[in-house]
């Protein structure tokens, strides 16, 4: 061959072997499939949203669905919440959902979480059309005393546990982490399975020693106003009627001093301190009171209150300053418990506020932090720069029956990365955050560590929960539903994706640890030829699936090497010649 | 043609042998690339088997120790190369020649042609490229490597184009264009073989350099969260990992030194790569040596 | 052709480019499946479901009308100067858009003037050192060290920072732009000296991972310049080599190098979004991570337009110079 024509045949062959060596990670990415392919049942979608280690739990979980046969398909989405409310009854394949892993839903404003107003809240409820399920619901609803109550929720959650439309797998165990020259920390961890940092600070009595300031470090942003919902700085701000010491779960006079409930349960009366006075030195009356349970109730504020409260409260009047009065449609047994716990009914001025349209409430210069509004509670707003921190200064016009506190400003900073909020507890910026249950993996790291105290909390009423879809044509099946509550490894997602903080839930809307869980119940365990059992009795029988050798791919990408080399040659060769042929 | 760019190819290879830096990269992407390739069979374990105690140091079975799940690092981190590789050489190979071809033909052909690809290289070089990632990303609802590829492409293509554009305007005033034109050579022809050979120099450094760019991009998307929570891309991984931090740091060191590894390696490359086409072959239009 | 005739050119073509950006832009947001009033219930952690709030803001957001109705009704509202009211920032959304931009713009500010500060006080000498001496050793060197800052992963460098710097060691705090309470504050509350303290490690990692653009221009810059005539004239003339690199050289190898700084007004207005959010710290960048992923359609769109409308400023400001410095440029 002449000597162009060499060169051009090797240029050919590099470019053409570079081109295949290209090629080869193209196609080998997309046809990967990284997993022993093994028959199995049925393909299972769980959607997840990118965060909080969610994918994490879905991905523990597989290896235990693949031992019963159940392929299990992980995606994420961006907002979950949407997919589900637009397609509550699709499959994924559809469109919609199968499975949905869901955060975790805490039930602080419902005292122990009973059972009808946890589950009528829920958005994914109103899917499940069980005629014995509602039936319940409404006898919970209609139960008046405390007895009833509890007896008819035990038989509920049994109904709950056996046909399981939804299920809640694993209960919260947190940890707090702080700088060491924070006071009085051991209380933390039982105060605030009951409240927000602020009220928690102030009423375990915690200070930061040495510094006017104690900066509390959160990921998530706060908002102002209490009457909107539970994520606010309302507690410690505001103040309620009365509260719930954690200890005993007795009740504690707060603004209101005494109070009477009428031998049938509807009528509430309280009577409110005397002398107390609002930061802008404002009489506080019952006056107040009514309005902030008018905000509440209204339906264009949007409270989450609310929805509760209009289905309970008929009436309230003010018959005197100092005398509040509430009428209940009907005996509600936790009504004082719900008022003492809660973090939405703390009484906001209703001379501040009165002025403004409920639909410009959220608007509002005192929802925004631009102007302070008036309070009767341990702080008053400072200042508040958004999306960054809020200060909030001591109020020296506290009334004296309240402790003060002792440091003079409470920062709420809001920093987004949660391992630099542990950078910053170590150096001092910050004085403490809770960690745990997928937050952080710091706490059970930071043990030893000098420059923190790590105090660990035991389990309380948070719980995170999974969904399936109930109008899924696999998921209909109580007994697949069981299976696959069996094969729930909770534990092992505990421990690793929790870093330990947590403990299983067993199945049931409500937390082993609430007052509301009846004595005996069975629940869930993680039981692999228990859950093949229910696949059995569900019509899936182990002998009919066969494991498939995976196929060895390397011999493909070799293939494609070698193939790109001989192909290269050939069309050099071709080109070569053909050019030779040219050539005067 | 033939004389420069064997010289060219020359000089490249010799200074991949003697320059060490230049060599260094080199062996990383080869070893890359390799890795990439036999994944399958590099790997010692299954990376998403959960066989052991989570977050063990490096030790005789787990070389890189284990992450939170109980998963063997190592596996993970091999296994990841092949999305990096993909997501940075795919980009730039699509961006490289959607940007030719448009601005070849922009260049060459109509000016109305040519005054709206212009404008629309001009729009999507406007707008800020990281936000319209982040955009894209949140208004779709699932996240894929194969999106990332897609926008990536989307938006670095006007680079090229232009680069391309204004190389063969100003080659297509050149005499020996002229030339084949009088002697026939119909348009395409004309393109292909006589005009584009000569622009690739630049157009070769800059999407090696974008390899690179695109790599950090990549990560930097996966880091915050925008990314696929599943794969075991590097950035995912760092990001995943970063949370113990306190606990293994080694986790966190491993994916975000090997992105610095290939992105510099790829830099390498490109840098190279320019320093041989641009100051001295400031005259590559020449088919022959005067 | 005269300025003029290229100036109004110009700018009637930024325009052009201006619109079709935001169209763009306004279509991807609107355009792509996903009701932002139904994401907004979803995000917004205790707006709970409510069918009278839903019509509120469907009727605020105008969303009940065809896209290009929607459209013109948001450019309507541009030109008044009314930018929305974000619907996340502040958790519940009310906050006037331009106060939330106006805070984190000066953050940005503040933090790349420090940064932009040391990366010339590096770039320039380093890059006419390694200009100057081509070829040799130190070129290579500082041509390795560019290489290096180019590549290194910035969100890995601004993890490890922190942890090695603000944490094991103390010496810088973690994040955020003021020390929040008088007592931790090492240089006093709110001063300048704060503000440095906090700004301090962000800086470093955007110089550190910035500076080798900018050296490398400043490098060829120079060499094109060393090259001419007239600096072989100031030689022959019997300047000082000190003189003759300092005055002459290095004041017009500057010139290219401005207007390329010029040009990167974009990329320093969008932050440097990764580092902030690392840092924790309230700029332009975070801004636009908190934005894309709270879907807060009207501070997004309010954050395009800006950064937009600057980019395609400062490329015309940068033509229109090059074009009154250089007549052949016109045409």
């Amino acid at each position: 061959m002449f000597k162009k024509e060499r060169t051009l045949f090797i240029r050919c062959l590099l470019c053409l072997s570079l081109i295949t060596t290209l090629l080869v990670p193209i196609t080998a990415s997309l046809a990967v499939n990284e997993e022993v392919p093994q028959k199995s049942f049925f393909t299972l979608t769980i959607v997840c949203s990118p965060e909080f280690g969610e994918t994490d739990i879905a991905e523990v979980w597989k290896p235990e669905l693949k031992k019963i046969g159940i392929d299990l398909n992980i995606v994420t989405v961006e907002d979950v919440d949407t997919l589900v409310m637009e397609n509550p009854t699709k499959s994924y394949e559809e469109g919609g959902w199968d499975i949905v892993i869901k955060g975790a839903s805490p039930e602080l404003g419902h005292p122990g979480a009973v059972i009808p107003y946890s589950i009528l809240d829920r958005p994914f409820v109103p899917f499940v059309k069980d005629e014995d399920f509602w039936t319940m619901v409404d006898e919970l609803a209609a139960a008046s005393d405390e007895t009833t109550l509890k007896k008819v929720s035990g038989e509920a959650l049994s109904w709950w546990i056996d046909n399981l439309p939804i299920f809640d797998f694993l209960t919260d165990k947190r940890a707090v982490i702080f700088n060491p020259n924070v006071k009085n920390t051991d209380k933390y961890g039982l105060y605030f399975d009951y409240t927000l940092p602020m009220e928690t600070v102030i009423k375990a009595g915690m200070y930061y020693e040495g510094k006017d300031t104690y900066t509390y470090a959160e990921t998530e942003v706060w908002y102002l106003l209490p009457f909107f919902g539970w994520y606010t700085c309302g507690p410690g701000q505001f103040q309620r009627l009365l509260w719930m010491k954690p200890e005993d779960k007795t009740l504690v006079p707060e603004l209101a001093e005494s109070w009477e409930i009428s031998p049938d349960g509807t009528v509430y009366t309280f009577h409110l301190k005397k002398d107390v006075v609002w930061s802008d030195e404002e009489p506080f009356t019952s006056a107040d009171c009514k309005f902030t349970f008018d905000l509440m109730l209204n339906p264009t504020i949007g409270s989450e209150a609310g929805i509760f409260l209009r289905r309970v409260i008929d009436s309230m009047e003010t018959p005197d300053e100092l005398t509040f009065v509430i009428h209940t449609k009907k005996a509600v047994p936790f009504f004082l418990e719900w008022l003492a716990r809660s973090c939405c009914p703390c009484i906001v001025p209703k001379h501040t506020l009165e002025n403004i349209k409920p639909e410009d409430m959220a608007n509002s210069d005192y929802a925004t932090g631009a102007k302070a509004c008036p309070t009767t509670g341990w702080y008053v707003l400072d200042q508040m720069v958004v999306g960054d921190y809020i200060r909030f200064k001591r109020n020296p016009l506290l009334h004296s029956s309240f402790t003060p506190v002792k440091n003079e400003y409470f920062i709420l900073k809001k920093v987004g990365e949660k391992t630099t909020i542990v950078s910053m507890i170590k150096t001092g910026e910050v004085s403490g955050h809770y960690a745990g249950l997928g937050m952080s993996a710091d706490a059970p790291a930071l043990k030893g560590d000098p420059k923190v105290i790590v105090v660990d909390f035991s389990p309380n009423n948070w719980l995170k929960t999974l969904h399936l879809n109930p109008n899924h044509p696999i998921l209909c099946n109580k007994y697949v539903r069981r299976a696959l509550a069996y094969s729930f490894p909770a534990n092992d997602v505990a421990k690793k994706v929790f870093s330990g903080y947590g403990e299983p839930a067993g199945g049931a809307p409500l937390s082993p640890s609430s007052e509301y869980w009846p004595t005996g119940l069975q629940t869930y365990t993680y039981d692999i030829s228990k859950a093949k059992q229910m696949m059995e009795k569900a019509g899936y029988h182990y002998d009919l699936l066969k494991v498939e050798i995976p196929p060895t791919p390397y011999l493909e990408y070799g293939g494609f090497l070698i193939g790109g080399i001989i192909v290269g040659t050939l069309v050099g060769f071709a080109v070569a010649r053909q050019r030779a042929r040219k050539t005067p | 043609m033939a004389v420069a760019e064997r010289w060219a190819i020359k000089t490249l290879l010799k200074d991949l042998i003697t320059d060490p830096l230049a060599f260094f990269g080199f062996i990383v992407i080869l070893i890359a690339f390799i890795v990439a390739i036999f994944a399958q069979i590099i790997m010692p374990y299954d990376p998403y088997n959960q066989l052991w105690e989570p977050l063990q140091p490096p030790s005789w079975t787990n070389i890189f120790g284990t992450d939170e799940l109980g998963r063997d690092f190592l596996s993970r981190m091999i296994l990841g190369t092949r999305d990096i590789l993909f997501i940075g050489i795919v980009g730039s190979l699509g961006s490289t020649l959607i940007g030719v071809v448009i601005g070849a033909f922009s260049a060459y052909y109509s000016k109305y042609a040519d005054y709206i690809l212009m404008r629309t290289s001009d729009v999507i070089m406007v707008i800020p490229s990281f936000f319209l990632y982040l955009l894209i990303i949140s208004t779709l609802r699932v996240r894929s490597v194969s999106l990332m590829v897609l926008m990536f492409t989307f938006t670095t293509w006007p680079r090229i184009a232009r680069i391309v554009r204004s190389e063969v305007l100003s080659l297509k005033e050149r005499e020996f264009v002229r030339a084949a034109k009088a002697l026939g050579a119909r348009d395409l022809r004309m393109i292909f073989r006589h005009i584009l050979p000569n622009c690739m120099g630049n157009v070769i450094v800059v999407s090696t350099l974008g390899i690179s760019t695109l790599i950090l991009t990549a990560a930097g998307l996966d880091f915050l969260g925008f990314g696929d929570p599943t794969s075991v891309s590097w950035g995912t991984l760092l990001t995943k990992e970063r949370k113990f931090i306190r606990v293994a740091p080694l986790l966190t060191i491993i994916p975000g030194f090997a992105i610095f590894l290939l992105a510099l390696s790829f830099n390498v490359l490109g840098d190279r790569l320019r320093d041989i086409l641009d100051p001295r072959l400031k005259g590559v239009g020449r088919r022959k040596k005067k | 052709m005269g300025l003029k005739r290229y100036i109004i050119i110009r700018v009637f073509q930024g325009i052009l480019t201006a619109f079709l950006a935001l169209v763009v832009i306004f279509f991807i947001i609107h355009i792509v499946p996903g009701d932002p009033v139904k994401m907004y219930f979803a995000n917004a952690p205790f707006a709970k479901y409510d069918a009278e709030r839903e019509a509120m803001w469907r009727a605020k957001l105008g969303l009940d009308k065809p896209i290009y109705i929607q459209f013109l009704m948001w450019l309507d509202r541009l030109f008044h100067g009314d930018f929305g009211t974000s619907m996340a920032i502040g958790g519940y959304g009310g906050l006037e858009v331009t106060t939330i931009i106006r805070q984190a713009l000066l953050n940005t500010l503040k933090l790349w003037a420090i940064s932009f500060a040391m990366i010339l006080a590096v770039a320039i000498p380093t890059g006419v050192i390694s200009a100057v001496h081509q070829y040799s050793k130190k070129d290579y060197m500082v041509r390795t060290g560019t290489i290096i800052s180019w590549s290194i992963p910035w969100f890995w460098y601004g993890i490890i920072m922190i942890y090695i710097f603000a944490e094991t060691l103390g010496w810088f705090p973690a994040g955020g732009v003021i020390t929040l309470d008088p007592q931790s504050a090492r240089f006093g509350q709110g001063t300048f000296g704060d503000t440095l303290w906090h700004l301090a490690l962000p800086a470093i990692v955007i110089g550190t991972s910035s500076f080798g653009f900018l050296t490398r221009l400043v490098r060829s810059s120079m060499l094109d310049v060393l090259r001419q005539e007239y600096i072989t004239t100031a030689r022959a003339k019997g300047l000082a080599e000190r003189i003759v690199i300092y005055k002459h050289a290095l004041r017009n190898a500057l010139l290219p190098v401005v207007t390329v700084i010029g040009l990167q007004v974009g990329a320093i207005l969008s932050g440097h979004a990764i580092t902030e959010s690392v840092f924790g710290y309230p700029g332009m960048g975070w801004l636009m991570i908190e934005a894309a992923s709270s879907r807060d359609y009207p501070l997004l769109m309010a954050l395009c337009t800006m950064i937009t409308s600057v980019i395609i400023l400062s490329i015309i400001v940068t033509d229109i110079l090059y074009a009154y410095l250089d007549p052949r440029i016109r045409y």
